[in-house]
């Protein structure tokens, strides 16, 4: 009987527990709760005037990783390429060069690029010349600031050039050739490769498909044939690269004041700060949404490209790789480039310490594409840098 | 014992599990709802019974009470309060929780001269509320949202104390008290889309006290012993708080950050409280007790800070117990212990110039399962505030359970 009782007093309590559980608040009795009360706002840059500030730098950095090689001219962008071969001979061709440097004949040594990019009018003319490198270079610490210091030798190494519309090629000078195989042979100090100069009457800039760990098929080659007189003829070897990269020298557009510049491998970012004076200091962000504005008649793009900014915040102003591991990417949407930067903004009310933001392009070293966006010193005020806000503190 | 053992812990498991309970939000203010008894047994009789001695049931509110036990007890309680809360026509709505309500422990030392002790932890105040406010910003930037309030927590306590029978039959105990808790008072914003970050402020307190309960139980001022009336006692007992503080945490944080915004210890001044009551057996089968409880709410503060919305605390009860003298071989229903009751609490709360008063009903009943054990059963229906000022009209049915068990442990022959 007792046991009957009690388990039927407990299974009501359960059941009116769980009934307890499922019960939507209301907004009864809210009036009472004025010490806890708290406020949501928002802040609209342009609205609330809280004023940005907006400037274009140049980042050098190294291209060695990218996907492409560039080569050409275009406006005050200059692609020069280095290229350095994997030269491994086969133990019969080593024993003869080392018995006698002259036992082979190079019938040809033909470079092979395969067009991955074009960067301006592709029907106008790419010229070049290739010269032997004298001096050591790597691909992960070649910039375009060491390229004053490169020693190469005057003499244009290239001959027979071709294009299609897939593969560049030319021919390197087989006295050339020889010495890197001898060099190779005897295990002498490798070559340095050649650099490729644009001419002066280069219009255009073009995109070839660069080593890259992921990359195995259309990379550059050198195809040389040899000939051993007297034993065989037209053997022929093919080299992949082991070191490649595009050094490009270029600056931000200086005719122009109202915009700001993104630009890939040159590479050309932008710094915007706003003035969040007036958020308060204990409030939370609920969402911070960056506006950029995008100027289609100053910017410029490739052949292919991903259409997106990326924006880290910065942490130290005074070095210029010192920023948030986080990025945003900023996604076009007609005429303005967003990204949700909630936690930049959060981060600046918290810390105090608000550096700004670096804009830079998605892919920031593959291709040469230009954003032009309009700056903090855009005539229209309705399209300089924009920052919506939400936020909540307490009353 | 070993099957009530674990039906009793999961009822409490499943309880402390629970989440998304809601109650008053007249909670807010001081220190919230004073839980006057923890038993079913005193919720089914009026809360209060500060005059009465028990021999098989451990009361809260006056250790001198503890001079009959005669078997060591252990006792806990849970409750249910269902609460259906209106601020006008329109907004209407039907509120529930569920909680475990403390725990005790007692046994006679000597029942001789009256001398029992009792351990407990109980609660002193409650505090569980939660309101939303569904909002739309006219800027569609922000669009729509939710706030979310939530109050939880509340003032516990546990004491240690003894009761002791002078000569003349005048009742004494004390228990030391030790109080503690966390208050916490939450509020949100929400969002409905997925890119907003909810923010979150949560305020906390965690007050700290020491307290003394000093109590007395008159012996039978009858002095005789007549067929209808016997055993009137009068008894009185006073919380006394030597001395408090709280911890105050003022915490804000959403996904992307927690930011303390305030961590501060303040002087806190719970008030003192006193009960009294009086209480007599009628025809051998009903204990009627009449009682009074005051609290100086005015008094409290936080940092030297009263609250406007407090007043003092006032209540009267009256309740009764039917009982059939025990006696072997009694049935199942002879040996059921019925309990009714009435009470007015002027409550502490004080909002838009408005005093919040409290009417309640009581009934309720201790069910036999085995010698000196009972499972005990108690209800309460009350009314309190009004819709009309701004307010709120509360219409609760509070359902309290509660085991007693005893046991002869620790008893020492006398001599």
């Amino acid at each position: 009987m007792s046991i009957k009782i009690l388990s039927a007093i407990v299974l009501t309590f359960i059941i009116l527990n769980i009934v307890s559980c499922s019960q939507d608040p209301s907004s009864i009795g809210s009036p009472f709760l004025n010490k806890d009360l708290i406020n949501l706002d928002s802040l609209d840059s342009f609205k609330d005037t809280l004023l940005p500030s907006s400037s274009t730098y140049k980042h050098i950095i190294s291209l060695g990783y990218s996907s492409n090689l560039l080569l050409g001219i275009k406006g005050n962008n200059v692609a020069t390429m280095l290229l350095s071969f994997n030269i491994y001979l086969p133990d019969s061709i080593k024993a003869d060069l080392i018995n006698n440097p002259n036992a082979l004949e190079v019938a040809s040594a033909t470079v092979q690029l395969y067009k991955s990019y074009n960067y301006g009018d592709s029907t106008l003319p790419l010229d070049y010349t290739v010269h032997s490198v004298n001096s050591p270079w790597t691909s992960t610490g070649f910039t375009i600031d060491s390229l004053p210091a490169l020693q190469y030798d005057a003499t244009d190494v290239s001959s027979n050039k071709s294009f299609t519309d897939t593969l560049y090629q030319f021919n390197l000078s087989n006295d050339l050739i020889l010495r890197w195989l001898n060099i190779y042979a005897n295990s002498q100090t490798p070559d340095n490769g050649v650099v490729v100069i644009p001419t002066q009457n280069t219009s255009k800039i073009v995109g070839f498909y660069a080593l890259t760990p992921a990359t195995s098929v259309d990379i550059p080659y050198l195809v040389v044939v040899l000939n051993k007189p007297g034993v065989y003829s037209n053997d022929t070897l093919k080299f992949s690269t082991t070191s490649d990269l595009s050094v490009i020298s270029g600056n931000p557009p200086q005719y122009q004041t109202e915009d700001i510049f993104v630009q890939s491998s040159v590479e050309l970012e932008s710094r915007i700060q706003f003035d969040l004076s007036k958020v308060p200091q204990h409030a939370i962000i609920n969402y911070a949404e960056l506006q950029l504005t995008f100027d289609t008649t100053q910017s410029v793009f490739g052949s292919s490209y991903t259409d997106q900014l990326t924006a880290n915040f910065i942490t130290d102003s005074t070095h210029i790789d010192s920023l948030s591991t986080n990025a945003v990417t900023l996604n076009r949407i007609g005429s303005l480039y967003t990204g949700n930067i909630t936690s930049y903004v959060q981060n600046w009310l918290s810390t105090k310490i608000n550096e700004g933001i670096q804009i830079r392009s998605g892919t920031y070293d593959t291709g040469l594409e230009l954003w032009a966006l309009k700056g903090s010193n855009a005539s229209d005020r309705s399209v300089r840098p924009r920052l919506k806000i939400i936020y909540t503190n307490k009353k | 014992m070993k099957l009530i053992s674990v039906i009793v812990f999961s009822l409490i498991t499943l309880i402390q599990t629970a989440v998304a309970q809601q109650g008053s939000v007249y909670t807010r203010y001081g220190l919230g709802d004073i839980v006057s008894s923890y038993s079913a047994r005193r919720l089914g009789m009026g809360q209060l019974g500060t005059s009465v001695s028990d021999e098989d049931f451990i009361g809260t509110l006056n250790p001198a009470g503890w001079n009959l036990l005669k078997m060591t007890r252990v006792e806990f309680g849970v409750a249910y309060t269902g609460l259906f809360v209106s601020a006008n026509d329109y907004q209407k709505k039907f509120y529930a929780s569920t909680q475990v309500t403390g725990f005790t422990m007692a046994f006679p030392v000597s029942t001789l001269y009256g001398i029992g002790m009792a351990i407990g932890i109980i609660p002193v105040t409650n505090i569980n509320y939660q309101v939303t406010d569904h909002l739309t910003d006219p800027n569609a930037f922000v669009g729509n949202y939710d706030i979310n309030y939530k109050g939880s927590g509340g003032l516990s306590k546990i004491f240690i104390g003894s009761s002791y029978r002078l000569p003349f039959d005048l009742s004494i105990g004390a228990s030391f008290d030790y109080y503690f808790g966390n208050l916490n008072y939450a509020s949100s914003v929400i969002f409905s889309g997925s890119n907003n970050v909810t923010a979150d402020y949560t305020q906390t307190y965690k007050p700290k006290a020491i307290g003394i309960t000093l109590g007395l139980i008159s012996p039978d001022l009858l002095g005789w012993t007549s067929s209808f009336f016997s055993d009137l006692h009068i008894g009185a007992s006073a919380n006394l708080i030597l001395s408090a503080s709280v911890d105050s945490l003022l915490t804000s944080s959403s996904s992307v950050r927690v930011d303390t915004v305030n961590l501060v210890n303040y002087d806190m001044k719970i008030p003192n409280r006193i009960n009294a009551g009086i209480s007599v057996v009628l025809n051998k089968r009903f204990l009627v007790t009449v009682d009074y409880a005051f609290q100086p709410w005015k008094d409290f503060y936080i940092n030297n800070v009263k609250s406007n919305n407090l007043r003092n605390m006032m209540m009267l009860s009256a309740g009764f117990e039917y009982r059939l003298p025990k006696d072997l071989g009694s049935s199942f229903l002879d040996k059921t212990i019925f309990r009714g009751g009435l009470s007015y609490e002027q409550t502490q709360y004080f909002i838009n110039y408005t005093g919040i008063d409290q009417y309640s009903v009581y009934g309720g009943c201790s069910l036999p399962i085995s010698m000196g054990n009972t499972v005990d059963i108690g209800i309460q229906y009350y009314f309190r505030g009004q819709v009309a000022n701004s307010l709120m009209k509360e219409n609760g049915l509070k359902l309290a359970f509660g085991i007693s068990l005893g046991d002869i442990w620790f008893l020492r022959d006398e001599k």
